[in-house]
């Protein structure tokens, strides 16, 4: 059996089943061309993508058709009315509850800054964990003094320490997994909300692109913070080339072990084949998104320092550093998402 | 072109290590003082000599006084031997006047309790309605909700302040010396990372702050943490209690005539700086166990009650490369209760010569702001707190309040046996 495709020059092509997902070359025009795959490509996706789904998607969305131009054709999709349908629907931002609603098919976006929209398709997701993340943030400020002093007793440090961070590291990590998952599967739909097994499974994959370089990097930056005294600007620098640095080469990771969903390619090898693939504009990206980083960070101590003092201005500018976190970290995924997937599935630029 | 691709990359490189490898070269380690014998030598005997008016070893200047509150440093200085700590009655008083115009400083001072003749300074000298003496006697009370606390016999006019100093111990003073200003700073930023970013100087959680002068240096020697370096303290406390100016302190004018003027210096830099070395050689505090295995453990055992209950927040056992100091050094605010205005050498400690160093604080301790005492040699540096009200190291403890209120309660909940056991485990910080 083998898989038939075509070239963006025209040429049909056949191919293996064993190289399915992969890139070869176009024996008449030489370009990189992507093989189709035959398994969902993460998580939660409709199913094995068979030759004729993958050429109807490309015959509905054509590569060079704007995004608003390329909404057809409309499928129907009939729904119960449950609350827990209702819910999701809320989630995916599909506007009436519970009765026949209609999904237009998007088109992929073509152009860094169509990528901005994204964020606003999934925005009940995002305000949802904005808020919840503000509050967790405001009960552990407010609560450590007396998270300490239960210690005293022994019996529940165990519950806020290892909760607290788990919940908000797993659902952190999971909302962007599902993200950079569905984008780097090609995916037009919007964000799903993650499951258990997603919030554990991208803690795990965090935690180990985590320990896999950028702790080297953080690590010293929180020990130069801690052992520099008082800073000067170049001290101020010097943090933040680490930071940016640490965070950087920890977007790229995790990108790199999304493209082939395998946790042994979180490391430099790899990082650097996916810098070679994706060019220059990846570093850029990596490094935008750093800086977008140590200013949110910035911003998270600032809101925290001023809940002390005044807990309304600190309250409103947590709420803004996370929902301008949240939105700004769901474009990034899904732009540099799609990059990869584009990179696997369509010929070089 | 490739190799225009190259000089990118390394120009990019470059630029990237550059504040880096520029820190490097600025990086400075605090540098171990130098112990020649002959200045130990030297300073021992400045230490223990008794001073007159008009001494010998002040050729330049006035000698003794002509206001001070002892004539030797070992006078005060004699607890567990020499450069210990003192006792109560060798208590330091200071007032303080807050402003009553606009525009006024805050001004305070120390009334010094012995003086040469014509000389002699009294609290009425501060303000008519205060009494005629020197030296108040500070008196321990209880009231009847069961609080605790010290004051004076007289009551105090509005916007002045009166409170006094215990002489402290100067054992390990040299390792205090040493610890960098980037320690100090780092243990104020873990405070404020461990109680959620929580603000330095806030009245009930234990973040501290560091004293900032204005050149940029960490106070670290003091109640009130005034003195970045064992030098300036030594300066400090010679111009202050014994009257004897020096090229980084001018001794006080009397309160009665401030028109005094000094004929000149009276200790050369040489000296102060032979007194300093003297100081740095003094042994450090030894931490001893008792012989007997079960108060041993029982000092184990009070050990671990200590962390528990957050005396260590502050009483860090670590600083830096000073082991076993129990202090972070860091300024806590302790309360209405403990309040002591100025910062002991608030009046002459502004820049009044132009080789002395500006040590003069950015932001000053406020009244009930002092810096944790190291409790190295703890047990042999009765009695307690920054005037010596506390007798003994439970009242100590309980008299704590502001940001160590929390472990005070903690420490009075504790069954009589745990409350024993942590006073055993004080009880093994002695003086060397």
């Amino acid at each position: 059996m083998s898989i038939r495709f075509y070239c963006g020059c025209g040429k049909h092509l056949r191919a293996r089943d064993e190289l399915a997902g992969m890139r070869t070359a176009c024996p008449v025009c030489g370009q990189m061309v992507g093989i189709p795959s035959l398994q969902a490509l993460h998580r939660g996706a409709a199913g094995p993508v068979s030759v004729e789904e993958w050429e109807a998607r490309r015959r509905l969305v054509p590569v060079e058709a704007p995004a608003a131009n390329a909404a057809e054709p409309a499928t129907t999709v009939e729904t119960e009315d449950t609350p827990r349908r209702r819910f999701r629907d809320l989630l995916r931002g599909r506007g009436r509850r519970g009765k026949t609603t209609q999904r237009r098919m998007r088109a992929l976006e073509k152009r860094w800054f169509q990528c901005l929209a994204f964020p606003f398709q999934a925005r009940h997701l995002i305000l949802i964990l904005a808020v919840a993340f503000t509050a967790m943030s405001v009960v552990a400020v407010v609560h450590a003094p007396v998270a300490i002093d239960m210690s005293l007793q022994g019996d529940w440090r165990w519950l806020y320490w290892g909760l607290i961070p788990l919940v908000v590291g797993g659902y952190l990590s999971g909302f962007f997994h599902c993200v950079l998952a569905s984008a780097a599967a090609g995916d037009v739909g919007f964000v799903r909300w993650p499951d258990v097994q997603d919030l554990l499974r991208s803690l795990l994959i965090w935690l180990v692109t985590f320990l896999a370089g950028p702790t080297l990097f953080l690590g010293a930056a929180l020990l130069f913070w801690f052992n520099s005294g008082d800073f000067a600007w170049i001290d101020w620098l010097i943090a933040g080339e680490l930071i940016v640095v640490g965070v950087g080469y920890w977007l790229l990771s995790l990108v790199a072990v999304h493209q082939a969903d395998r946790l042994r390619d979180a490391t430099p090898q790899h990082v650097a084949e996916l810098v070679r693939r994706l060019g220059w504009r990846i570093l850029t990206a990596a490094t935008v998104a750093s800086l977008a980083v140590l200013g949110h960070a910035v911003t998270a101590t600032v809101a925290i320092a001023a809940l002390h003092d005044n807990f309304g201005y600190g309250l409103a500018l947590l709420f803004i550093m996370w929902l301008s976190g949240f939105f700004f970290a769901t474009f990034f995924f899904r732009l540099l998402g799609l990059w990869c997937y584009r990179s696997r599935v369509e010929p070089m630029p | 072109m490739k190799w225009a691709r190259h000089i990118w990359i390394y120009l990019v490189g470059f630029l990237a290590l550059l504040p880096a490898g520029l820190r490097a070269l600025t990086w400075q380690e605090v540098p171990a003082h130098d112990l020649d014998g002959a200045a130990v030598a030297a300073g021992k005997m400045l230490f223990t000599h008794e001073w007159t008016p008009n001494d010998p070893l002040s050729p330049r200047g006035d000698g003794l006084g002509p206001v001070f509150n002892a004539v030797s440093c070992v006078a005060c200085h004699e607890q567990g031997g020499l450069g210990g700590s003192g006792g109560f009655e060798h208590n330091v008083t200071m007032f303080t006047l807050q402003p009553t115009r606009p525009g006024e400083m805050m001004r305070s001072g120390v009334v010094h309790s012995q003086a040469n003749d014509g000389f002699a300074e009294s609290l009425k000298q501060v303000h008519a309605d205060l009494p005629d003496i020197a030296q108040p006697v500070l008196r321990p009370f209880t009231t009847r909700s069961g609080m605790r606390g010290a004051g004076f016999d007289f009551r105090l006019p509005t916007g002045i302040g009166v409170s006094q100093r215990n002489t402290p111990a100067l054992f390990g003073a040299r390792l205090i010396d040493e610890i960098t200003d980037r320690d100090i700073i780092a243990q104020e930023r873990k405070q404020r990372l461990r109680w959620g970013l929580s603000p330095t100087g806030g009245e009930s959680k234990p973040v501290g702050r560091a004293l900032r002068l204005a050149d940029g240096r960490i106070g670290r020697f003091g109640w009130k943490a005034q003195s970045p370096t064992l030098l300036a303290f030594v300066q400090a406390a010679c111009a202050n209690e014994l009257g004897l100016g020096n090229p980084g302190q001018p001794q006080p004018r009397p309160l009665g005539r401030p028109d005094y003027q000094p004929v000149g210096l009276d200790l050369t830099d040489k000296q102060c700086r032979d007194m300093t070395t003297f100081i740095a050689s003094l042994p450090k505090p030894v931490e001893r166990a008792p012989e007997d295995s079960a108060a041993r453990h029982e000092a184990e055992m009070g050990r671990t009650l200590f962390m528990k209950i957050g005396c260590a927040d502050c009483h860090t056992p670590d600083l830096g490369s000073a082991e076993g100091i129990y202090s972070d050094l860091l300024l806590h605010r302790m309360g209405p209760d403990l309040e002591g205005g100025g910062f002991y050498y608030g009046e002459v400690i502004a820049r009044t010569s132009p080789t002395a160093p500006p040590a003069v604080p950015v932001q000053g301790p406020l009244a009930d702001e002092w810096r944790t005492p190291p409790l190295w040699g703890v047990a042999d540096s009765a009695p307690y707190l920054h005037d010596g009200r506390a007798a003994t190291l439970p009242d100590a403890i309980q008299l704590h309040g502001g940001q160590g209120a929390a472990s005070a309660r903690a420490f009075s909940a504790l069954a009589p046996a745990a409350q024993a056991q942590v006073i055993a485990f004080l009880k093994t910080l002695q003086a060397p």
